[in-house]
């Protein structure tokens, strides 16, 4: 057996991406399980779900909101996140990443939400009165066409909104493996010296099954992308 | 261009402020230092480190390195025999305090034999940042806070970095870490506010034996040059391609 047992560089014993990490993924993957239930709804015509599709794009959105929580929580400086957002560096995964939740969040998920609700916000915007005719208006977005005609463009155009989404969510999906694949296995690393854990994990990837060779996580993480010449290092780490 | 009174009134004080913003980009004026003269480096002589851990305590001195993290740092190595690939590492608290004595039964010039275990050879390497020239961390910082600076040193801008661990996760050499009380990330910055002055970095002023110095390889006249066509050097982990600017003299095939 080769390798390095028992040492780790003295910057690494502190682990820096912990449960704070790991929580991201499980809340976007209920996300994107809401989303699927919708989907059902609006793609494949599955009427035993119908009456679940708002609560499951709401379930969804809610989730969505609350999902950059724990990782703002996690940074040392949670006000200065948004300068990913206006001074993103480009090669950075995470910065990209930035963008990616972005369009998932406001091209998909709000929008779908909006075209459902669309009748509902019009109609509310021409019976109430005050300050929430306003809000209403503002929400309408300036469209206040409730024909039936109307109607089925915006189900056409929730239709293709959902599709763009499913696809959306897998890319989502991968990009985050991407950037976070680092963490997961340092994850996986420290399981060492827990037989148990390493042997479920090293079932569930094969990169972390190389990681007997090498002392960081760094080495796994570029190793396995030499060996098994691909871009994305395949990690199936589901929590 | 038509602009009328009240219009100019709003936006004078935007671009005041604007205009702010702008000056506070340009870096300070440095007239005694230009920074495309130098590419900095350091170069460390592994036969000639004897594991003292001066360097570790000077660093910590003048960079006031939080305890627990190390910008730099010194392992001892203990390989048996041919057991290339096993080697027994150690860094005490980052070998800060030194090293315990290595066990008298480990065998010696006076050829008593060893107990198999503890046979074989030991020795110490100082390890840093490598300052690389195509360095993971900067390619993963989300802001760019991270940067190589045009004289060849990674820096960390503190007033920019979010914190969010990134680059400590991206290094491969583990040479980055969290500041616990900053929040940002920290590293070697090779002593940028000494040796921009002319001095050399507290590490390689404080080692008794000139096991590490300072290089810079845009000096005709650095011995570096004459070193590296002299005598075997290597870089750690080189499989990685990160263009690592540390060079190590008779660095042992076992140092991971």
């Amino acid at each position: 057996m080769s390798g390095v047992e028992g040492y780790m560089y003295p910057n690494e014993i502190t682990l820096n991406w912990s449960v704070l990490i790991v929580l991201y993924p499980y809340i976007t993957g209920l996300v994107a399980g809401a989303f699927i239930l919708a989907s059902l709804v609006r793609i494949f015509n599955v009427k035993a779900v119908a009456p679940t599709y708002r609560l499951a794009l709401l379930t969804a959105l809610s989730f969505l909101l609350v999902a950059p929580l724990p990782l703002q929580l996690h940074l040392g400086h949670p006000l200065r996140s948004p300068e990913m957002y206006f001074t993103p560096h480009s090669t950075s995964a995470m910065a990209m990443f930035g963008f990616v939740y972005l369009w998932y969040l406001m091209a998909v998920l709000v929008f779908e939400i909006w075209l459902d609700y669309r009748s509902d916000i019009v109609h509310l915007s021409q019976t109430n009165t005050g300050w929430k005719r306003h809000l209403y208006r503002a929400m309408t977005l300036g469209s206040d066409n409730i024909s039936p005609r109307a109607l089925a463009i915006d189900h056409k155009v929730g239709w293709i909104v959902t599709l763009v989404g499913i696809y959306s969510a897998r890319i989502r999906r991968l990009h985050l493996r991407l950037a976070q694949s680092q963490s997961l296995v340092e994850l996986a690393v420290d399981a060492r010296g827990l037989p148990v854990l390493r042997h479920g994990l090293r079932h569930c990837s094969r990169s972390i099954a190389l990681y007997g060779d090498f002392k960081t996580t760094q080495d796994v993480h570029r190793h396995a992308l030499c060996r098994h010449d691909c871009d994305v290092p395949i990690l199936y780490f589901h929590p | 261009m038509n602009i009328d009174r009240r219009h100019l009134l709003v936006m004078l004080p935007a671009a005041a402020i604007a205009w702010k913003y702008v000056l506070a980009g340009t870096p300070e004026d440095s007239p005694n230092y230009t920074m495309t003269d130098h590419w900095w480096s350091m170069l460390i002589d592994i036969p000639k480190c004897i594991g003292c851990g001066n360097c570790v305590r000077a660093c910590a001195a003048e960079n006031e390195v939080p305890d627990g993290h190390f910008r730099t740092w010194v392992e001892r190595y203990h390989v048996t025999d041919y057991h290339m690939a096993n080697p027994e590492v150690i860094s005490p608290d980052g070998g800060k305090e030194g090293f315990p004595a290595v066990p008298k039964s480990a065998g010696g010039e006076d050829g008593s034999s060893a107990a198999p275990e503890q046979a074989g050879k030991y020795f110490f390497v100082p390890k840093l940042c490598n300052h690389c020239e195509d360095s993971p961390c900067t390619q993963v910082c989300p802001v760019g806070a991270t940067f190589v600076a045009p004289d060849g040193v990674v820096l960390v801008d503190q007033t920019y970095c979010l914190g969010c661990a990134y680059c400590v996760q991206a290094c491969p050499y583990g040479c980055r870490y969290i500041h616990p009380e900053k929040k940002v990330a920290d590293k070697c910055t090779l002593c940028y506010h000494r040796i921009t002055k002319g001095l050399t970095t507290a590490c390689c002023e404080a080692c008794p034996t000139g096991t590490r110095q300072l290089v810079d390889l845009k000096d005709p006249n650095d011995p570096i040059h004459t070193f590296l066509k002299t005598h075997s050097v290597q870089v750690l982990k080189p499989q990685m391609a990160t263009g690592a600017k540390v060079f190590y003299n008779e660095l042992d095939g076992s140092v991971r």
